[in-house]
């Protein structure tokens, strides 16, 4: 038996060590890891090793399944969220981004990635064949959408696909079909006089009513001065154009009305002459010059042209819930356009077609084609 | 004066035991009451400073979360080792047979005084204790158990205790039953009171008469829910005869708070085990220590300080600052690197633990009034060595700002730069590497975690066979609870009784209720 206890305390000596070894790993990682996380990156494996500057980009992409590429590679296991992707340690300069997914457009945008700085991008994927949901005066018992005095041989939406099994009867009797109620709302949001006195109601007419213009002459003068406000956003029309203004305060404008300051000699390359135009004109929002909505960091624009494709625009609005895309009724369909112009601005389409309306009445896009109403769906349908 | 005269000199002063400023005139009662403000001030500052820091000068606070979070890891490797080491000699102690080791000494001289001051706890937790004792490996005839009861505790105290004197006096040299009377002027109603009465009360009526020298008495206070290992006189005695000045040292088991860890919830588990591997690092570095909870020291260097604070809350570690100031800063806490049992919080109801844990380590936090105590003292005592004096208070100071700040900045302010930071801010790498770098750090930091997982397994007392084992995982997962646990169970109620200091609303002695299922 051993006359002291075997396990001795740890010596003063021993810990005074330890204690100066970690205190030496602090010192050492402190400027490596903020270096690090400021973007800085040491290239062991260049021809002359040398610190770096690099950047990164940041994509939300609400598609499921979707997959990103950057510069044609595709981006693996850098999601941040579900539906977002950082991608760090990049090279300053353009990088092209794609995001796809099976049976949806895809969307493309090439972006500049400066040093120290997370060039943002929202994307979005609508379905390749348009998703519709018809919407019919009568139904069957089983849920069919039954259109009355229409040859099999004539349904409508040929071009779009839709799950609701749609029945044609040649005859007019429809005793043997269920009312729809949900055609008497979608009719009344369409109806030019309304008379409906709810809310969404005058919401809805007057979506309807204040923002048609270009095709309809006699109205465009009066709809100059109208716009549609969605939280510091308003779209607005002038000079035959559509325009998405920003209104609300600088320290929450969104990121795609400015640019990271100090990069004027290559802002033209990197973004366009459309950026370097609209950033250079004095332009008044909410009483504010663009110089105002601008500080040492970046430069902001108080506005953006949105797309129209060269065509004439017979409606626009925001998108149910986002304030980055665009519904725009162009004469040859109903098309989705992102707000975001530092590269193109993607333009998908949502339902193809020529003398479109457009509703949006909550988070749902109702569209009237000839005597027909259907909901346009943004997503396929589940498996 | 003359009732003083056994004190040591500086003990003699009047402002030696102060409780708090109101106790005090003139400008040492402004400098006590600057002092009780300042843990709070510097807390709060703390915590708001990172919050400005972060909307004002967004990068400045992320650099400071990244040497935060690096820190963190560092230290909880830093406590790791140590942690690790201690459970080491810990294991290594329990397996040791101390009587074998003590047959050197001779010790047959000495006597141990067990002093259990109780509240209105249960007989269960009583005879449990006291059952702990009689099995003790030792000639339990030199020791003189002390069962302090309390006036206000009522007739059902006497009850018991007298109860447990005709069961378990024959099992000692001495059996004492003491009552603390209520509502003594200048006292605070709490343990310190009633375990300084019960100190008076032996010597007078056990020590005195039987001729027992103070020098060769030692005093054990425990909380009466402390169940001690078999050796524990044997392991005392061997660290008190080794010890380079045993009459100027304290003596500081490991409490391990298992008693009832089969009927705990998980959150007071891992609450209660915290606290062990808390005392359990701080044996591996004596120069930090104070006494807390369970401890022994000499008589002699009691009586000659006047027993324990009878007018503050946290008098287990008091009265090793009493002692230490005192002593001229001539006064060490031995390690014993051996456990004693106690009770995890485990009330009726899920929600009455969490109010006990809450309570409990409200109390124990406001231990950051012995701080005020040092830091008081440290200025009127210039016989302690000034490097002893500001190694010791920004010891202390540290200790008691980190307790309630570091928990709060690294799980939810380390975020604030990104949600409070401004646009341009936002728009940097710095801003999206921020979040994952702390995250990344934090995953390595866990392995802290792992480390308190495996060993707290070890330190579980056998499972009931009415248990699932099952239980066994639930124990070693447990652990990821610690974050949460860290905020609501450790820094805010740190942050509460430093508030509560700092306002002048001072605390009163909270009795942590002791209930037993099995």
């Amino acid at each position: 038996m051993p006359a002291s206890p075997e396990v001795e305390p740890l010596s003063y000596n021993r810990r005074r060590r330890f204690f100066w070894l970690l205190c030496l790993v602090f010192l050492v990682g402190v400027p490596m890891f903020v270096f690090y996380a400021t973007g800085y990156r040491y290239d062991f494996f260049a021809e002359q090793p040398a610190i770096t500057t690099t950047g990164g980009l940041y994509v939300s992409a609400e598609a499921e399944n979707s997959e990103i590429y950057l510069d044609e590679e595709e981006v693996k296991n850098l999601r941040v969220f579900r539906n977002a992707a950082y991608i760090q340690s990049l090279v300053p300069g353009l990088h092209r981004l794609h995001v796809q997914a099976p049976g949806l457009q895809t969307w493309v945008k090439e972006l500049p990635v400066h040093g120290q700085i997370v060039t943002e991008a929202s994307s979005f994927n609508l379905p390749e064949v348009s998703q519709v949901r018809p919407i019919t005066e009568y139904v069957t018992v089983s849920g069919e959408a039954v259109y009355v005095g229409v040859a099999s041989t004539s349904l409508p939406f040929q071009a779009a696909s839709t799950t609701i099994p749609l029945l044609a009867t040649s005859t007019t009797a429809t005793s043997s079909f269920l009312l729809n109620p949900e055609f008497e709302f979608i009719e009344s949001l369409f109806a030019t006089t309304s008379t409906t006195t709810g809310l969404v109601g005058r919401v809805i007419e007057g979506v309807v009513e204040a923002f048609r213009f270009s095709s309809e002459a006699t109205t465009t003068t009066a709809l100059a001065t109208s716009s549609i406000v969605f939280e510091d956003l308003k779209l607005f029309e002038k000079d035959g154009e559509v325009y998405a203004g920003y209104t609300g305060a600088l320290e929450d404008i969104p990121y795609y009305f400015c640019i990271p300051f100090g990069q004027n000699a290559s802002t033209s390359a990197l973004y366009g002459d459309h950026i370097v135009a609209l950033l250079s004109e004095a332009v008044e929002v909410a009483e504010r010059s663009v110089n105002e909505l601008s500080n040492e960091e970046r430069l902001c624009r108080s506005e953006i042209r949105i797309d129209r494709k060269w065509q004439a625009v017979s409606q626009f609005a925001f998108y149910p819930g986002s304030s980055d895309l665009v519904i725009m009724v162009l004469e040859d369909g109903v098309h989705i356009v992102e707000i975001d112009d530092r590269a193109w601005q993607n333009t998908q389409m949502l339902y193809a077609g020529t003398d479109l309306e457009v509703a949006v009445d909550g988070g749902q896009i109702f569209i009237k084609d000839g005597p027909y109403y259907l909901e346009a769906l943004t997503e396929l349908p589940e498996a | 004066m003359e009732e003083k005269a056994h004190l040591l000199e500086y003990a003699q002063r009047e402002d030696f035991k102060v409780g708090r400023a109101t106790e005090l005139a003139g400008s040492d009662r402004r400098f006590y009451r600057f002092l009780e403000i300042l843990p709070g001030l510097a807390s709060w500052t703390t915590l708001i400073g990172v919050i400005l820091l972060s909307i004002y000068a967004p990068f400045f606070a992320a650099y400071f979360v990244i040497a935060f979070a690096l820190y963190w890891v560092l230290k909880t490797a830093f406590l790791s080792y140590h942690l690790r080491y201690n459970w080491k000699r810990l294991r290594h102690h329990i397996s040791l047979d101390w009587q074998q080791l003590i047959e050197r000494f001779s010790y047959d001289h000495l006597y141990h005084v067990v002093i259990l001051p109780f509240y209105k706890e249960p007989e269960s937790v009583i005879d449990n204790t006291l059952a702990s004792f009689a099995a003790a490996r030792y000639d339990k005839k030199s020791i003189i158990v002390v069962l302090a009861a309390e006036e206000r505790a009522g007739e059902e105290a006497q009850v018991i205790a007298n109860k447990m004197k005709e069961k378990y006096a024959k099992e000692f040299g001495s059996f004492l039953v003491t009552t603390h009377p209520q509502d003594v002027p200048g006292e605070m109603a709490g343990k310190g009171s009633n375990a300084a009465y019960a100190a008076e009360e032996v010597r007078t009526k056990i020590l005195d008469p039987h001729g027992i020298r103070y020098n060769h008495t030692l005093v054990s206070i425990f909380d009466i829910d402390t169940v001690i290992y078999p050796d524990y006189f044997n392991c005392l005695i061997w660290h008190f005869m080794t010890a380079p000045r045993p009459l100027k040292s304290s003596f500081q088991p490991v409490p391990i708070f298992n008693n009832n860890m089969w009927d705990a919830p998980a959150i007071s588990r891992v609450v209660a085990m915290s606290s062990t591997f808390w005392e359990m690092v701080q044996q591996e570095r004596p120069e930090r220590m104070a006494t807390f909870s369970s401890h022994a020291v000499s008589f002699k260097a009691l009586y000659e300080i006047g027993y324990w604070q009878s007018n503050m809350v946290s008098e287990d570690s008091r009265i090793y600052w009493n002692l230490m100031v005192a002593n001229d800063g001539e006064f060490d806490v031995i390690p014993m690197s051996y456990p004693v049992s106690m009770d995890a919080n485990a009330a009726p109801t899920f929600w009455r633990t969490l109010v006990q844990i809450y309570k409990q380590h409200r109390r124990w936090t406001y231990g950051v009034e012995n701080f005020v105590y040092i830091i008081y003292h440290f200025t009127k005592n210039k016989n302690i060595s000034l490097k002893k004096r500001i190694v010791v208070g920004l010891q202390q100071a540290e200790g008691y700002w980190s307790l309630v700040t570091n928990p709060i900045m690294l799980f939810i302010l380390g975020w604030a730069p990104i949600f409070l930071g401004s646009q341009e801010f936002h728009q940097t790498v710095l801003s999206y590497n921020l979040p994952i770098l702390v995250r990344d750090l934090l995953i390595v930091a866990m392995f802290g975690l792992v480390v308190s997982s495996i060993i707290s397994l070890t330190l579980i007392p056998p499972r009931p066979e009415e248990k699932s084992k099952l239980r066994y995982i639930v124990m070693a997962v447990q652990w990821i609870l610690v974050p949460a646990t860290m905020i609501i169970f450790s820094a805010i109620p740190g942050l509460d009784a430093q508030t509560r200091l700092m306002l002048g609303r001072y605390m009163g002695f909270w009795v942590t209720p002791k209930t037993r299922q099995s």
